[in-house]
């Protein structure tokens, strides 16, 4: 089989976004992948390549992760051996996925430091959990993007609320959730599209790295299709739909963006005016202040359609740090320089962690910044690790 | 070039890890000979890079001196010693010195020997001397950079040099030890940085400019060399015991047995067979615990980040980054960990980034049970000092003798060129 850039979907979000995505034109160009650990979601997908992983929960094994972190972890990291026997028929990754549960939040690690290891491009559209659901959702998806921002050259989280906050509140929920997986789905063809490098306006993998690697960032996105059935001025149109699209976050969510990609997938019929009409309105609409990354894309399976991605990019400022002294206080959190002070009392927390020093137990500490290095680094940065399964 | 480059050299080495003897000299021809070798274990004597336990470290290293077999030729009249200094104990600051010239502008060696007299003369802290001082740069009416100012016209000379510094108390201890075990004359001491410096960096990377990091057991070294003199250079007591340590702590796994693991190499030999999780076995309970090695990975990736960083950050932080055109090389035992050389190209993503090896010495290496990086502050100093013997031959200048007492005498001759052409 031919090398061919690659979509991989991870967990049940990602699931849903590789069956919306297998039906798309042009996906063709691509290899479509998914990896889980419900057996079922797996024997349903129209993917290429599938990969299930066995969250071991003895008799249940296949039924998911139950939203455990430490078993998706687990469960991937068993089948590394096949995610690099998947990889390898890769030129370039797109992962998707929803954080915060099991699967996705425990198994990108291992597709990421795979992708790493075999020096394949790989850019990460995960989505993070919504404000209702529980805390310890939040804090998993939150320690995820925390330890694979250093390691991935392209990170960009969706928050599920903004997905959710534009549509009328009357839609059925599963018409809801079939329009974000869809929204989702098109977005990440179009970031796809630009990572194939048959790009005609000089935004390549690197221009789409620089302004976001190792950086947090929250984005919105919007999608505007159109063919040549919608008339003469389907650029025209295409934007239309493209500030229309409920998950772009509208003005609000665009006042505060710092950055924006703009891609335009087209086919072999994509005249030089429209690209350049179409790229002039964009422009034109987004505010003054935005830096503007443009990428146009060509494919003979898009002949007749256009599709104008929109990836409106928040940075998140340096977060709210929590000190912690060598014995464990906490001091009271500090809004950085720029952040606005809204005047909260901040309720201060006790930790109850204990750091271990281990050999350097009785030394004095060594100390860079006010953390003291002799405690694993790992422990300083909140990260789980798993200590592995004793058995019988 | 004929009887100093013959002079028998013994270096020693405190290590953290272990505490080493070598004896060599000039091979006659530029380069080093080893003509014997020894090392053992510091068994805690010595921790992040600073002697802990002077009576032990003392012990270790008679009966290392013993099986070097040259014990009593230690106090031999032309025999230069130097022991290797490291630590948080070690710290640097700069010297300037500055001049205005008023007979039609020319420099000449005067000016530069006043020069270096002044930038020599910093006020220390009570407790704190001098050991090391090292050639910066020069400026010409605070515009020019210059490397050699002797000849050219100025208004105003400038020089700056790299004064490296320490307790008092840390060179007692190290003479009291040595002293016990018979060496008569004082060593001298060399920053262990400088020594893997001299150990790896080849000469185009000396003129250049590039960071060397010596990545050690219990301490990370780095010096930053260009235009063959030292612009910035510094200890982070942070290094492959700090590996292990979070490795037992994360993983609830014995010091030593991560410390084999990182040593073997056996990350990378898993994962090259194709394992995913590593067996290991509870002596207790006789129970066997599947780790997966991807927790190996990521607890050592998060300790190899933060180090390579924070180094990052001390070049950045004087502005020096433009000043490491070579690149950056590593060396030490921290160097061959597996994801190391690749987390460092990382951080220093501007940058080409390689793992330097001793070179220019040769002689008796079957002493040496690891691989050659980890030995390139030992072989360094050797040959630091066949070049600085080599140095005196040319000047007639002994500079070897009395390291403590050259403060404020003819500094010209005390200030080493760190690489002379």
């Amino acid at each position: 089989m031919t090398k061919k850039p690659m979509i991989l979907g991870i967990g049940g979000s990602g699931a849903a976004m590789v069956e919306q995505l297998a039906l798309l034109p042009g996906i063709g160009e691509y290899h479509l992948a998914l990896v889980d650990t419900d057996r079922s979601a797996i024997e349903h997908s129209s993917a290429t390549f599938l990969l299930s992983a066995a969250a071991d929960w003895g008799i249940a094994s296949g039924c998911g992760c139950g939203g455990d972190v430490i078993r998706g972890e687990r469960a991937l990291a068993a089948e590394r051996q096949s995610v690099q026997k998947m990889l390898a028929e890769a030129s370039c990754l797109t992962v998707c996925g929803g954080l915060g549960g099991g699967t996705a939040t425990g198994g990108v690690r291992t597709i990421s430091s795979v992708a790493r290891t075999m020096n394949i491009p790989a850019a990460f559209l995960l989505t993070t959990p919504f404000s209702f659901e529980a805390y310890s959702r939040k804090q998993n998806a939150d320690e995820c993007i925390r330890e694979l921002l250093p390691v991935v050259d392209i990170l960009l989280t969706i928050p599920n609320d903004l997905l959710f906050s534009k549509l009328p509140p009357d839609l059925p929920a599963a018409q809801a959730f079939e329009k974000s997986a869809l929204e989702m789905a098109y977005t990440v063809f179009g970031v796809s599209e630009l990572m194939r490098c048959r790009n005609l306006l000089g935004a390549d993998y690197a221009a789409f790295m620089r302004p976001v690697k190792g950086v947090r960032c929250d984005c919105s996105l919007g999608v505007g299709v159109a063919d040549s059935s919608d008339g003469l001025d389907r650029s025209a149109i295409a934007l239309e739909r493209l500030l229309a699209s409920p998950f772009l976050g509208g003005p609000d969510f665009l006042k505060k963006a710092e950055t924006l990609f703009l891609v335009l997938s087209g086919g072999t019929d994509l005249q030089l005016a429209e690209l350049k009409r179409t790229m002039e309105m964009a422009s034109d609409v987004f505010p003054k202040k935005i830096e503007v990354f443009s990428g146009a894309a060509i494919s003979e399976n898009m002949d007749g359609r256009i599709q104008l991605t929109a990836i409106a990019v928040k940075y998140e400022k340096t977060p709210h740090t929590r000190k912690k002294t060598a014995v464990g206080r906490q001091e009271l959190r500090q809004p950085d320089d720029g952040a606005v002070s809204t005047g909260e009392l901040l309720q201060e927390e006790f930790s109850l962690t204990s750091y271990s020093r281990g050999i350097f137990e009785n030394l004095p500490p060594t100390k860079y910044r006010d953390e003291d290095l002799d405690i694993p680094t790992f422990q300083r940065r909140n990260i789980s690790i798993d200590r592995g399964k004793t058995g019988a | 070039m004929g009887s100093a480059m013959r002079t028998p050299v013994t270096v020693i080495e405190f290590g953290t890890d272990k505490i080493r003897v070598l004896h060599g000299n000039g091979d006659g021809e530029g380069g080093a000979l080893v003509t014997s070798f020894a090392e053992a274990p510091s068994e805690g004597s010595v921790i992040k890079g600073a002697i802990h336990d002077p009576v032990k470290a003392g012990k270790i290293l008679g009966g290392v001196l013993d099986r070097t077999g040259n014990t009593e030729a230690i106090n031999d009249d032309n025999r230069m010693t130097l022991f290797l200094l490291n630590g948080a104990v070690v710290n640097s600051c700069r010297g300037e010195g500055s001049l205005m010239l008023h007979d039609g502008g020319k420099v000449e060696n005067r000016h530069v020997e006043d020069v270096l007299t002044k930038a020599h003369g910093i006020t220390l802290p009570p407790g704190m001397v001098s050991f090391n001082s090292f050639d910066g740069f020069f400026v010409l009416d605070r515009r020019s950079r210059v490397k050699y100012p002797v000849g050219q016209h100025a208004n105003q000379l400038d020089a700056y040099l790299h004064i490296l510094t320490t307790e008092q108390r840390v060179l007692d201890q190290i003479h009291g030890i040595m002293f016990n075990l018979g060496f008569e004359r004082k060593g001298e001491p060399l920053f262990n940085g400088v020594a893997s410096a001299y150990g790896v960096l080849r000469k185009d990377e000396r003129e250049q400019g590039a960071l060397l990091i010596d990545f050690g057991h219990g301490a990370c070294d780095y010096v930053l060399v260009c235009t063959e003199g030292i612009y910035l250079s510094g200890v982070l007591p942070v290094g492959v015991a700090h590996v292990a340590n979070d490795l037992a702590i994360g993983l609830d796994l014995p010091y030593d047995y991560c410390l084999k693991f990182l040593r073997e190499g056996k990350l990378k030999k898993m994962r090259d067979a194709d394992t995913a999780f590593l067996e290991y076995v509870v002596s207790v309970t006789g129970k066997k615990r599947r780790i997966p090695l991807d927790s190996f990975e990521r607890i050592i990736e998060f300790r190899l980040r933060e180090i390579y960083s924070v180094i990052r950050a001390k070049v950045q932080e004087k502005n020096l980054s433009s000043c490491m055109t070579a690149g950056v090389v590593l060396c030490g035992g921290g160097s061959m960990i597996e994801g190391s050389l690749e987390m460092a190209k990382d951080i220093f993503s501007d940058s080409a980034v390689r793992i330097g090896e001793p070179f220019g010495v040769a002689g008796v290496m079957n002493g040496f049970e690891m691989p050659p990086p980890c030995y390139a502050s030992i072989l360094g100093a050797l040959k630091y000092a066949v070049e600085e013997l080599s140095q005196q031959e040319e000047s007639g200048i002994d500079v070897v003798r009395n390291a403590l007492s050259r403060v404020g005498e003819n500094v010209l001759s005390n200030v080493r060129k760190v690489f002379r052409r």
